[in-house]
C-alpha cells in the first residue's frame, strides 16, 4: 500500500494521532502532527511511498511536527520537530514545519544510521551505475540532481549518500530534493512537468521548495547501486560544461570533508571510503547550462565501467 | 670535532596508521587522533619508508633523487624531507629517534 492509496481524511487523521507510519528506504518512520499544511505537502510529495505491511513493525524514528508550549502556539506561531518526544533543534516560524521535516528526517539519518557510511552528497544512478556528487553549499548540487533525475537517471538520495560499510553498495531513499532561491524557478523551467511543494520563504537556506522525487525512483528504492563515479560538481556562471578527472587521493579527502560519520567510523570508516574510491572514476564537474550538463551525465554513463 | 651525528627518524605507531596510495599522492588515516591526511608523492615515499622500519635524513632525502632534475641538489632534497618530516612530527605520526 502507498500513501496516496490513504483517503486524504485517513491520512489527517493518522498524522494527528501520531500514527503515520512510512517507508523510506531502508528505513521506517511513524510521523505525527496537527498541521494541516503537513499532511497537504506529504500527500503531494510522498504519494509513490510505501506504507509498511503488516507486521513491519519495528520504526526507527518517531517524530512529531508540534506548536511548542505557552504563547507561540498564538502569537508569531511556530513548530517544533520532536524525535521520541524531544526536540533536537529550536523551533522555527510554523510556515516552514514542511521543510523542518525534512531537515529533522536528514538530521536523524545522518546521527543515527550508523550501519552506513554517510556522506553529504546526491546520488543518482543509471544502468545499476552510481554517481555519488558531494558538495559544498552553494556548488549547485540539488539543482543539478533535480535536472538528472528528470533527464533518465535514477534519484537514491539528493543529500546523504548511504554506503553500505558491509559490502559497499549505495542504499537509497529516494526523497523530495530541497531546491533554493532561484533553482526553483530553473528546474520549473526545465522540467515543467516537475511536482513541487509550495514555496517556504525566509528559511535559513533562502527561499526553499521541495521537488517529488520521480515515481519509478520510489519503486525501486531498495535497489542497491554500485558506486562507479564520484563528480564533484561546480555551478559556475557563464561556464561551459567540462567534466575534468581528478585525483583519487583529493576526491578522497573532498568525501571525507562531506562525511556525517566518518570520524565515527574511525579506521573502518577510512577503509570503507577507500573502497568507494577505488571503485570510481573521479571528476570535477563544471556548469552553467542543465541541458549541458545532462549531455556531459549522458556521455559519463555511456562510458566502459571503470 | 667530528661531524654532527645525522638525525633518525621513525613512525611514532605504526599499527595505528591506515595509508592508502593513489598515483603520486596517498591519503594517511590516524587511529590515535583521528586525522585524515592528504600527502603528496614525496611525503608518501618518506612516510612509506619509515613504515618499514626507521631510517636516517640522507636515506630518506635520497628518496626524490630518482624523481626528475628538477628535485636538485643533495642539499635542496635534505631541506625538503626535514620539512616533510617537521610536518608528520607536528601531526604526531612521525618522531626523531633520540641519539
Amino acid at each position: 500500500m502507498r500513501l496516496a492509496d490513504l483517503p486524504p481524511r485517513e491520512l489527517r487523521r493518522r498524522l494527528r494521532r501520531g500514527r503515520l507510519r512510512l517507508r523510506l528506504g531502508p528505513f521506517q518512520v511513524r510521523l505525527g502532527s496537527a498541521f494541516p499544511e503537513v499532511a497537504r505537502e506529504l500527500a503531494r510529495l510522498y504519494p509513490d511511498h510505501a506504507l509498511p505491511a503488516a507486521g513491519e513493525d519495528f520504526d526507527d524514528w518517531h517524530v512529531r511536527l508540534a506548536p511548542p508550549r505557552g504563547l507561540r502556539r498564538w502569537i508569531r506561531p511556530q513548530a517544533l520537530f520532536l524525535l521520541d518526544g524531544r526536540s533536537p533543534f529550536k523551533p522555527l516560524p510554523r510556515d516552514q514545519s514542511v521543510p523542518l521535516l525534512e531537515w529533522g528526517l536528514n538530521w536523524c539519518v545522518a546521527s543515527q544510521a550508523h550501519r552506513y557510511l554517510i556522506l553529504h552528497a546526491a546520488v543518482i544512478e543509471r544502468g545499476g551505475r552510481a554517481v555519488v556528487m558531494p558538495a559544498d553549499p552553494g556548488a549547485g548540487k540539488s539543482t543539478l540532481c533535480a535536472a538528472l533525475v528528470h533527464a533518465g537517471w535514477r534519484l537514491l538520495s539528493d543529500e546523504l549518500a548511504l554506503v553500505s560499510m558491509r559490502t559497499g553498495a549505495l542504499h537509497a531513499m529516494a526523497r523530495p530534493v530541497s531546491l533554493k532561491n532561484e533553482s526553483i524557478d530553473v528546474i520549473r523551467a526545465f522540467a515543467p512537468g516537475a511536482v513541487l511543494s509550495d514555496a517556504f520563504a525566509d528559511t535559513s537556506k533562502g527561499t526553499v521548495a521541495l521537488l517529488k522525487p520521480p515515481p519509478d525512483s520510489v519503486a525501486r528504492v531498495h535497489e542497491t547501486a554500485r558506486p562507479a563515479w564520484v563528480v564533484t560538481p561546480e555551478y559556475v556562471p557563464g561556464a561551459d560544461a567540462s567534466l575534468e578527472p581528478a585525483s583519487r587521493a583529493t576526491t578522497f579527502m573532498e568525501l571525507a570533508h562531506n562525511g556525517f560519520n566518518y570520524s565515527i567510523h574511525g579506521a573502518a570508516g577510512f577503509d570503507a571510503l577507500a573502497r568507494l574510491v577505488d571503485a570510481c572514476a573521479c571528476h570535477h564537474f563544471r556548469y552553467s547550462r542543465l541541458s549541458d550538463a545532462v549531455a556531459s551525465f549522458e556521455r559519463l554513463a555511456g562510458e566502459a565501467a571503470p | 670535532m667530528g661531524t654532527a651525528p645525522e638525525s633518525r627518524w621513525r613512525v611514532m605507531h605504526p599499527g595505528r596508521l591506515r595509508v592508502r596510495r593513489w598515483d603520486d599522492e596517498a591519503v594517511v588515516y590516524d587511529d590515535r587522533s583521528g586525522n585524515t591526511h592528504l600527502l603528496d608523492d614525496r611525503s608518501a615515499r618518506i612516510l612509506e619508508r619509515l613504515l618499514a622500519g626507521s631510517a636516517g635524513l640522507a636515506e630518506l632525502a635520497a628518496l626524490d633523487a630518482g624523481a626528475g632534475p628538477e628535485r636538485g641538489s643533495r642539499e635542496r632534497r635534505e631541506a625538503a624531507a626535514e620539512d616533510v618530516l617537521s610536518r608528520l612530527a607536528r601531526e604526531g605520526i612521525v618522531k626523531p629517534l633520540r641519539k
